[in-house]
């Protein structure tokens, strides 16, 4: 593909004053983050040199996010600390990390998107002329940038008109712009093409080369060993191993990331489902925002996955199912009678669930109890005469609760008072009150406890068992394996592939998610 | 520990500042306490007191009303000129009008998309514009005494004007704390789109909130006018910010999602009484509007503490 690493390494320039010049950069000694009961990162110690390309490695909720925020300024660690060039600090804002030299290219973009491509690379250093912003330098100056970093990008587009991709370039463009000594690019490429993913990492490369610590967080395995000189490994919020990129293989390091937790995601036992009569539900050649000719089926006690990179389509389809966006074209057919839903009620209406990726965006209501969250969509049940009879909402929702097993000593105070793992397990249990006939679930687990984790799967096999049908999307691939009995793997869109979870293995799902192989499931040997 | 002080103070400060203010306005004055002057004060607090009940509901649903001023006059110059026909009835046109500008407001907003704020703003001048046409800027009087009825006379003691804010107070709150209906305005202010997809008819919670909220407003108007047996053009202007004030010095959250009608209630009163105290300690009414605007700025800033301590407990309890 690209141009290989550049063969040597710059000299590291001269140390600062008062600093140990034998001293990697930057290193992390002993931190810690719990959030809730949930321990996101423990006890991680990495040192990060000038110079060399240092990839993070881990599966999603090993704690790698975490801990680049935390080296950021972005999380205050609970205990550990870290050390620029051999001497503590305590950051304890972005600004204080950056004024150290420490920029994170985060995956949320913090761009003004009224703003231009240049107006945005000189935020907060605005070059200035007798007081007056002067903007034809601001503009020279971004056009430099851009051209030093072979992207293509129009200074004076507005941000708002540009793709996600895009807008990422400009977001790593800015860190390059600060003068930033240790650069953390936080999965950087995930929603971006192959080739300008290259573009980002040959601007890592030219980075390391002008003696820049870079560190990379990527779930693409093969682009770290391509790309880094040092690899490190996380699990369960501890750093397990930490080695060049050489001494590895994709293969080694999934088994690195994996460990022991693997036994927790053993596959479970299926009965086969029974898939004569039409499915309960099915989408025809449905299309959308984000997506386009979808078929899917899924049959009564069926748990079926929906798999792929970020940005293939997967959670707009979903939210098309629902009725909580307009599909453009095809249909829905629930026990093969079409039906329009024209809003997430009508979709209830029909015996169909649906619970979103973000909680806290569309999922829980913060400033409500437990109760009322959990019985937010069937406050017909609890109440007479429009009336809420508390003690009914009470015994309902304790009752749903119970069913997924929500930990909480109360809920009757905020949801928010409870930890991730059992915000989760209250909106499954939202739906409980009155079980649906069909379950949509975007990603079941994300920022989920392990031990909660394993009950959502189990609340998930046992409404299947009982004849439910459940669609679920996910990003972790392990988990489509573990729960579904069938695969779908949507890329660009598009619906790529379909395996039974039997036939599949992680590998093939990989390949088929990046379109490296051809779509049809390998034959069986 | 001052944190925990201060939650405390956000949840229930209120009643002790109106506790205390009552204590030292009654260690002043020997009239203070005396059950007319607050029978009188229950009277002059009701126009206020009603359309802020109606507010009430409207910024817990994250709906900001800025039309109740307008809509207040509205009713109030209608209800006058169809009294001249006959007085109840020009009562009942009055609040009706009210709640229909607030139904208006209502499809301007759903069709439009608009935000509240701005929406209310664009509306309430229109209506205050319709007043206007309606009077040609002059006052309409009314001869019929049985229109004076509300506004003075008196049942068990208390002006039948206080007895109306009472039951609507009583009914606001219950509608808030007790119903389905009161549920989801809580939940669409604190979280519209989770609202929309635990099923909520989001549309016809708002559509309803509005109304109430112009019901209330044209029913203050109505009272007002009906106090005088006169109703102009320009009366209530401002009293759809005092009604915003209240609510929130009562403790009503101003993002949203959470809040109360007896808080309200309360934070109408507090409001009156200092003004009361003004009068009853002859202390230079001047001071008191730089009181009000200071103690808004108390409640609000207490607002903002009890959300930055709910924004980092949310934040724990989500983050991947």
């Amino acid at each position: 593909m690209g141009r290989r690493l550049i063969g040597s390494l710059a000299p590291a320039p001269a140390a600062e004053e008062g600093a140990d010049p034998s001293a990697p950069f930057l290193r992390t000694v002993a931190l810690t983050k719990r959030f809730g009961g949930v321990v996101a990162v423990d006890s991680a110690s990495v040192s990060f040199e000038r110079g060399r390309i240092h990839g993070l490695v881990g599966q999603n909720g090993a704690g790698k996010s975490t801990l680049v925020r935390m080296i950021a300024g972005a999380e205050r660690p609970d205990s550990g600390h870290v050390e620029v060039q051999g001497a503590p600090m305590t950051f304890n804002s972005p600004r204080a990390a950056l004024d150290a030299g420490v920029t994170l290219v985060a995956q949320e973009l913090s761009l003004v998107s009224a703003l231009s491509v240049a107006e945005n690379l000189s935020l907060g250093q605005l070059p200035r002329r007798l007081g007056f912003a002067d903007f034809s330098s601001m503009y020279r100056q971004a056009g430099r940038l851009i051209g030093e970093s072979g992207f293509d990008l129009d200074p004076a587009a507005p941000v708002a008109a540009l793709s996600a991709s895009d807008q990422q370039k400009i977001e790593v463009l800015r860190a390059v712009a600060r003068k930033a000594r240790l650069i953390i690019l936080d999965e950087p490429t995930s929603s971006m093409s192959v080739d300008e993913s290259e573009r980002v990492y040959e601007i890592a490369r030219r980075l390391a080369t002008s003696g820049v610590a870079v560190v990379l967080v990527s779930h693409y395995l093969e682009e770290v060993l391509a790309v880094c000189d040092l690899v490190t490994v996380m699990r369960d919020g501890r750093v397990v191993d930490t080695g060049p990129a050489r001494e590895f293989t994709a293969e080694a390091l999934v088994e690195r990331m994996v460990g022991e937790t693997g036994a927790l995601r053993r596959r479970r036992e299926w009965r086969p489902v029974e898939a004569s009569g039409p499915p309960r539900l099915a989408a025809r050649s449905l299309s959308g925002r984000g997506f386009a000719d979808i078929d899917v089926d899924v049959h009564p006690g069926e748990i079926v996955a929906i798999v792929g990179l970020v940005g293939s389509g997967r959670s707009e389809f979903l939210r098309a199912v629902c009725g909580a966006e307009r599909p453009s074209g095809g249909e829905v057919l629930i026990d093969g009678e079409p039906k329009r839903f024209g809003s997430p009620r009508r979709a209830k209406e029909a015996g169909v669930a649906f619970i979103s990726e973000s909680r806290k965006r569309d999922g829980i209501f913060p400033k409500l109890s437990g109760s009322v969250n959990i019985t937010a969509a069937h406050a017909r049940e609890v109440s007479r005469y429009g009336f809420v009879d508390r003690t009914r909402q009470r015994r309902s929702a304790r009752s749903a609760a119970d069913r997924v097993g929500v930990r909480a000593h109360s809920l009757e105070h905020p949801i928010t008072s409870l930890s991730g793992g059992n915000q989760q397990k209250a909106l499954l249990a939202r739906w409980l009150v009155q079980p649906p006939r069909v379950f949509l679930i975007d990603e079941p687990t994300r920022g989920v406890d392990v031990v909660s984790i394993t009950q959502i799967h189990d609340v998930m096999s046992q409404l299947a068992g009982d004849g439910m049908s459940v669609l679920m999307v996910t990003s972790d691939f392990e988990e489509a394996l573990a729960v579904a009995h069938r695969i779908y793997v949507f890329r660009d869109g598009r619906r790529a592939a379909e395996f039974a979870a039997a036939e599949a293995n992680k590998s093939l799902l990989l390949a088929s998610a990046f379109g490296t192989t051809p779509d049809s499931p390998a034959p069986s040997p | 520990m001052g944190t925990a002080l201060l939650g405390g103070l956000s949840r229930y400060g209120i009643i002790v500042a109106f506790c205390l203010l009552i204590v030292a306005v009654a260690a002043q004055s020997d009239r203070f306490l005396t059950k007319q002057n607050w029978l009188n004060l229950l009277d002059q607090a009701a126009p206020l007191g009603l359309i802020a009940v109606g507010v009430t509901l409207c910024i817990i649903a994250g709906i900001f009303d800025l039309s109740t001023g307008a809509i207040f006059a509205v009713a109030a110059v209608t209800a006058a000129k169809v009294a001249a026909v006959d007085p109840w009835l020009g009562i009942a046109v009055g609040v009706g009008v009210g709640a229909l500008a607030g139904l208006l407001n209502a499809a301007v907003m759903l069709a439009t998309g608009i935000n509240s704020f701005i929406g209310t703003l664009s509306t309430s001048i229109v209506f205050r514009g319709i007043a206007l046409l309606t009077t040609s800027g002059l006052i309409v009087s009314v001869g019929d005494p049985d229109y004076k009825i509300l506004g003075t006379r008196t049942f068990a003691d208390a002006k039948i004007a206080a007895w109306i804010f009472a039951a609507v107070a009583v009914i606001g709150g219950l509608t808030l704390a007790r119903t389905t209906f009161g549920r989801s305005l809580y939940a669409i202010g604190g979280n519209v789109q989770a609202a929309r997809l635990v099923g909520i008819r989001v549309g016809a919670v708002q559509t309803t909130a509005y109304a109430f909220s112009g019901l209330c407003a044209g029913l203050a108007g109505v009272l007002t006018s009906s106090r005088t047996g006169s109703a102009q053009a320009d009366i209530g202007i401002g009293l759809e910010l005092a009604a915003i004030t209240a609510v929130v010095v009562g403790g009503t959250s101003i993002f949203g999602g959470e809040g109360a009608v007896w808080r309200t209630v309360v934070g109408v009163m507090l409001l009156q009484t200092i003004g009361n105290a003004f009068n009853l300690l002859g202390v230079d009414p001047t001071y008191k509007q730089v009181v009000q605007g200071i103690l808004v700025l108390l409640a609000v800033s207490i607002d903002h503490f009890g959300q930055r301590r709910g924004a980092r407990a949310s934040r724990r309890g989500t983050d991947d």
